[in-house]
């Protein structure tokens, strides 16, 4: 009896060790090989990051997002609804050790340990700057959903080579990262500053979206709610540029020169490149206030904004206005400062017939010096001098 | 251990014993035995922990039989297995290939009875990882393919890659059945065995299924003979 006792002691001991080793969290091993921006080769380069807020690293599970893999949505226009076929499922990342750095051990574990990493840089940028912690709710990042789109007319279409985020009910807020398969270059969920672009999104949600849902935003007027989707796509491709210092950060993950895009009446380069000046045009001026909201291409708003702050950063900084005139981390930090409390006031104080010079108006009260104020009035002067006298401040 | 005694009870209920056949002589490290086994192996995916593409096994493996007594016997295992589920993926710009080999070490408990053979056993698989990660800078140019204009990658013939090989240690527990075929065709009990083994493997937060059927050839009960 007693020898049988040993013996079951012993295996237990002996599976015991084995669950342990097979099911081990690997939460200390936070240094991960992953490719990651170089600003001083303007490139991608494979390099040991800390990755400092998962709780589970195994599932990719973490303060910035959780990472869910297999959901296959169906997105009606017709019906107007949004069906979910599958939720998802956990994802498994995998990852072998070596020299005390993880690597991931496949391709699918390195894209979503990017995307986390990624995602995670932008919130932590965007607290340090001061996006209070608590604001934003806890969202899942949804890899690879095979979501199918039924439009109006009833063709139907399979997202790749995309990546968002969409917010329609609170159930399905989230970052989506869709299949690649013509943009053969460095994906979506690599490249840091698309995720901290779609990161700035939830940010606009939750601080101009959502303290006016149903309210302000429900009764907009169509010129209004175009400034106000063309600014939210400013102001994320500004904070793109602000954390990487990359302002044609979009040129990794598709070349220039390749995808050209119809937007309003214009033929658009479809990579952005905020280090190229936009002058706010009639042209501009009259698609956001003669076309209908669901037709609107919010994109020249977004780069004339993207642009304008790029280089009031440049200014703060006092370097050139050339494209290879990066402005310094403090620059780019300050101005995403700004911005992040101006549209904190605009949120508070939003109205239905929205215009750009509402947000010039904070932003510049919200420029922390009278230089940077100066600076910032004379490049609206020069860039917006349509509506340059409507602006308050300058 | 529950599931140990439960399958233990039913082989001992459901296979009734001659006295005759079943020597009660206790053997310790009395055999071993050679082994090769085949099959397939169904890996969870990183994408989706409930995906699992099949991929094959093959390898040979090692057996020792440490205790015997009646029908009875616990042995150990150690087993290499060569998956065949490489994985291939990535754009023309970066992609990874990773190769998965696998070493296992089990204990397990058996029985035999006339011609059959059933058994349990858990141990540690090994899993030995091998990525390759490649970037490069691929060049394109645009083609037309059936009248629609696309984009045509050539590779970065000087596109940088990094090879990294690791171990990835994981719990095992598998089940199987089989026929000891040695006395009825050798005339030399136990001499050769055909089973068909399930096994169940967690690595990390991956499952593993594999399903293979085994030959093992016990060279040690030749001289020992009938």
């Amino acid at each position: 009896m007693v020898v049988g006792t040993n013996i079951n002691f012993s295996w237990a001991v002996v599976f015991a060790v084995m669950i342990a080793l097979a099911g081990c969290r690997q939460d200390d091993d936070i240094s991960v090989r992953l490719p990651a921006y170089d600003p001083l080769v303007d490139d991608y380069r494979m390099t040991d990051v800390e990755i400092t807020t998962l709780d589970d690293l195994r599932r990719l599970d973490g303060r910035a997002t959780t990472l869910v893999g297999g959901a296959q949505i169906v997105l009606d226009y017709q019906k107007n609804e949004i069906d979910w076929k599958e939720a998802g499922a956990y994802v498994a990342f995998g990852a072998i050790k070596s020299d005390g750095v993880l690597i991931p051990e496949d391709f699918d574990s390195l894209a979503m340990a990017s995307a986390y990493y990624g995602l995670e840089l932008s919130m932590l940028f965007l607290e340090d700057v001061g996006m209070p912690r608590d604001l934003l709710v806890h969202m899942e990042t949804y890899y690879w959903p095979d979501l199918k789109i039924i439009e109006n007319d009833g063709e139907e279409m399979d997202m790749k080579d995309n990546a968002f985020y969409m917010y329609i009910a609170q159930n399905d807020r989230g970052f989506y990262i869709f299949p690649y398969e013509d943009f053969q270059w460095l994906p979506l969920s690599m490249n840091a500053g698309v995720m901290t672009h779609e990161y700035t999104h939830s940010v606009f949600d939750a601080l101009v979206y959502d303290p006016n849902r149903g309210g302000v935003t429900a009764a907009m007027v169509s010129s209004g709610a175009n400034f106000l989707y063309g600014l939210n796509e400013g102001c994320a491709d500004s904070m793109a540029v602000a954390r990487t210092g990359d302002p044609d950060y979009m040129e990794h993950s598709i070349e220039k020169n390749v995808y050209v895009v119809q937007c309003n009446t214009a033929i658009r380069e479809i990579v952005r490149d905020a280090s190229v000046p936009w002058n706010y045009s009639p042209a501009i001026d009259s698609a956001a206030r003669l076309q209908p909201t669901d037709d609107f291409c919010p994109y020249d708003v977004g780069a004339f904004f993207a642009s304008l702050l790029y280089s009031l950063a440049q200014d703060i900084d006092q370097v050139g206005p050339g494209p290879d005139d990066i402005p310094s981390d403090e620059a780019r930090a300050e101005v995403a400062r700004a911005l992040l409390g101006a549209l904190d006031d605009l949120g508070q104080s939003l109205r239905t017939d929205f215009e750009l010079y509402d947000m010039f108006s904070l932003l510049t009260a919200r420029l922390s010096t009278q230089a940077q104020r100066d600076g910032f009035c004379a490049l609206l002067e020069l860039r917006y001098a349509m509506y340059y006298d409507l602006v308050e401040g300058c | 251990m529950r599931i140990l005694s439960i399958f233990s009870f039913v082989c001992l209920v459901s296979m009734p014993v001659s006295a005759e056949e079943i020597t009660q002589e206790t053997k310790w490290f009395s055999d071993f035995g050679l082994a090769f086994r085949s099959g397939a192996s169904f890996q969870s995916i990183a994408i989706n922990d409930n995906s699992y593409p099949a991929g094959y096994l093959l390898g040979p493996e090692l057996l020792l039989s440490v205790f015997s007594h009646g029908i009875h016997r616990a042995i150990i295992d150690a087993g290499y297995l060569y998956m065949g589920n490489t994985l291939a993926k990535g754009t023309s710009q970066i992609s990874v290939k990773t190769g998965y080999q696998r070493f296992d070490l089990a204990v397990g408990y058996e029985v035999q009875w006339k011609l059959l053979v059933a058994g349990v056993r858990i141990g540690t698989p090994l899993t030995l990882v091998k990525v390759a990660t490649s970037y490069g800078d691929p060049s394109w140019e645009v083609v037309e393919v059936d009248g629609e204009k696309q984009l045509a990658y050539t590779p970065d013939e000087n596109a940088r890659v990094e090879e990294n090989i690791g171990v990835s240690p994981g719990f095992l527990a598998g089940l199987g059945v089989g026929l000891a075929l040695g006395k009825y065709i050798f005339g030399i009990p136990d001499l050769l065995e055909i089973r068909a083994q399930t096994d169940y493997v967690r690595r990390g937060a991956r499952n593993e299924f594999t399903v293979w059927g085994m030959i093992a050839f016990w060279p040690t009960k030749l001289k020992k003979g009938k």
